[in-house]
């Protein structure tokens, strides 16, 4: 008998039934991956644990609904952690008003210690260029190329147009090459 | 440069968007302008490398409470258990307003049985012993299905047996029981058998599912804050979580516990409709004691049970009563005095209270409840120590933070789960909701 895995439509669907085992392996195939987009948007390790916890309890309370609805349950995962990474980064960032003057090198937004020691060199240089990209290139070039969503998907994650993704993953790719060229001995 | 096409032209290259004479146009551009090929193969290096980026990986306790938080959901939702007729609803025992049980004590529950921490495996500090071993496949109980591949016919075969976490006593089941797997870090392609790792813990989920109504939580389409009409819930949502984080010692609704605070540093336990019945106090030693309420908390530092007046009963009589309910199981708490305690400074001592009775559901919502009171007070020197240990208690292992702020902080996502929320929020709507059998 082949083995074969069901794929998350298919658990989606059983999901909507009221399948806990599929809700289970969903939640397994995605936690991770969607603590780690949500810790690159919001540069705090305990907040993104907690907004991908949110994110699928969320998921259970609010099942999707709509026939229409016309994405996949990735792009459905996605969309609701960058939801609320993005409120999240609002809301911090509303605290902080008038007391930290902007929030970009505060202790919360360093990036991850075992990010930067565990990568070589230019992977270090990488990952710090890529935290200096405004959020939504960030946002973009992570789903995109870290995360492998497909560009429709990047599209319905983000809510916007597919020349608005073109042009900010063009922008954020741009950006992350022009930081990364002294660094690969290029003096142009 | 000016015929060199933009970046956005190179990234439709490299996503396969240009066609016909698009394509050959950028093909031949790039043939005869050496800057831009470079710049093409920038992009694809660059591509892989951003591919390549450590990935961030969550906390495994942060996991496993997350999944746990997902059970414990499935879990309120799922048909209520069958009620036994010698068991009557009793006093102080968790109700919920809509035929859902208190999040919280289930939340812990679940937390327990998912944690895959059955206490053996804990090391003497508090800590599992190899937490590692906890989400190795090894350890999960043998399935019964011999089909590792979960087919249509199995994902639609939920498990009929009772749902474990919501028992009364989970860390004693879960000690006595082999634990359902936790989430697995493995990649689906390890995925085994649905109801092998579900054995122990699932229900069947209501298809309706009207949890959260309210407001409570984001949808999952709905967008962030500026992109909804109604986008002030959330904002209102946080306001109300941080005034019950505050505010929680007073006003406290029907069936929460209120406290009185009758010496700094100990509570008197009230629920609506009982008198109080027991105290917690924070002995010098650090640790935390449940007396009856008429016995004098022993301030000393070996208040060991049995120290506070009432006799204590046969130990086989207390295990009768354990498995009685949480109603009579109190009782012979009471009775029982100094029993719950806790030392997180002396290495072992959570653990074995712990281990020896777990935290009842109602125990659970009492130290929820210290544990707000006492993020609302002055972070003294003692501060810490009694957040500390309070919340080991609830998260069931031992916390060692030490900054002020991220214990805090960890305190309050433990008693911010969204359940939990929700909970309070609708005791907020309707208050006087009558409870409602399911």
């Amino acid at each position: 008998m082949a083995h074969t895995h069901p794929s998350d439509e298919e658990l989606e669907a059983r999901w909507k039934q009221g399948s806990t085992p599929a809700f289970s392996l969903l939640f397994e195939r995605y936690y991770a991956r969607v603590f780690a987009f949500s810790y690159r948007i919001t540069h705090d390790r305990h907040a993104a644990e907690d907004l991908a916890q949110r994110a699928f309890l969320n998921l259970y309370k609010k099942p999707p609904g709509g026939e229409g609805r016309g994405s996949t349950f990735k792009s459905l995962v996605f969309t609701v952690v960058r939801n609320e990474s993005v409120n999240h980064i609002k809301w911090r960032a509303r605290r902080r008003e008038g007391a930290i003057e902007g929030a970009a090198g505060t202790p919360t937004d360093a990036p991850p210690p075992d990010v930067r020691l565990d990568g070589k060199e230019r992977g270090q240089e990488l990952g710090a260029a890529l935290e200096r990209l405004p959020q939504e290139e960030r946002e973009i070039v992570t789903l995109r190329v870290i995360e492998g969503l497909t560009f429709r998907e990047v599209c319905e994650v983000t809510g916007l147009s597919r020349d608005a993704v073109r042009w900010r993953l063009a922008k954020g790719l741009e950006t992350l090459r022009m930081g990364l060229i002294p660094q690969s001995g290029g003096e142009s | 440069m000016s015929d060199c096409p933009r970046s956005e032209l190179l990234v439709d290259l490299l996503e396969g968007f240009l066609e016909g004479d698009e394509l050959r146009a950028a093909e031949d551009h790039l043939a005869e302008c050496e800057a831009c090929s470079e710049a093409r193969d920038a992009y694809r290096q660059l591509w892989g490398d951003l591919e390549a980026l450590p990935t961030p990986t969550p906390r495994p306790e942060a996991r496993q409470a997350a999944y746990a938080a997902v059970l414990a959901a499935m879990a309120a939702d799922a048909p209520a258990e069958v009620p036994d007729p010698a068991e009557a609803p009793a006093e102080g025992a968790p109700r919920r307003a809509g035929g859902r049980v208190v999040p919280w004590p289930l939340l812990a529950a679940a937390a327990c049985l998912l944690l895959a921490l059955p206490l053996s495996q804990f090391a003497f500090d508090g800590r599992p012993a190899d937490s590692s071993a906890r989400l190795d496949r090894a350890d999960v109980p043998a399935a019964p299905p011999a089909d590792p591949a979960p087919s249509a016919k199995q994902l639609d075969q939920e498990p009929e047996e009772e749902p474990a976490p919501l028992q009364r006593d989970p860390r004693r089941r879960a000690a006595a029981e082999s634990p359902p797997a936790p989430p697995p870090d493995a990649a689906a392609e390890a995925e085994p058998p649905l109801d092998e790792r579900t054995q122990n813990f699932s229900g069947e989920a209501d298809a309706e599912d009207d949890l959260g109504a309210g407001g409570a939580g984001l949808s999952a389409g709905e967008a962030p804050e500026e992109e909804v009409a109604d986008a002030d819930g959330a904002e209102t949502k946080e306001a109300l979580r941080q005034r019950e984080l505050r505010s929680a010692p007073e006003g406290q609704s029907s069936g929460a516990p209120s406290l009185a605070k009758t010496e700094p540093t100990a509570w008197q336990v009230t629920r609506a409709g009982d008198p109080a019945r027991y105290t917690y106090a924070w002995s010098e030693a650090g640790r935390l004691e449940k007396v009856p309420a008429r016995a004098t908390p022993n301030r000393g530092s070996q208040g060991r049970r049995g120290d506070a007046g009432a006799p204590a009963p046969k130990a086989d009589a207390a295990d009768a009563l354990r498995d009685e309910g949480s109603a009579r199981r109190e009782v012979a708490r009471v009775a029982e005095p100094a029993k719950l305690e806790l030392t997180p400074a002396q290495p072992g001592a959570g653990r074995v209270a712990l281990e020896a009775d777990g935290l009842s559901p109602a125990e659970a919502e009492d130290l929820a409840a210290i544990l707000r009171f006492e993020l609302g007070q002055p972070q003294d020197s003692a501060w810490g120590d009694r957040v500390r240990g309070l919340l080991s208690l609830l998260v069931g292992y031992e916390v060692r933070e030490q900054d002020p702020a991220a214990l805090e902080r960890e305190a309050q996502r433990a008693l911010s789960p969204e359940l939990f929320m929700d909970e309070q929020l609708e005791r907020k709507a309707a208050p006087d909701a009558p409870v409602q059998a399911r």
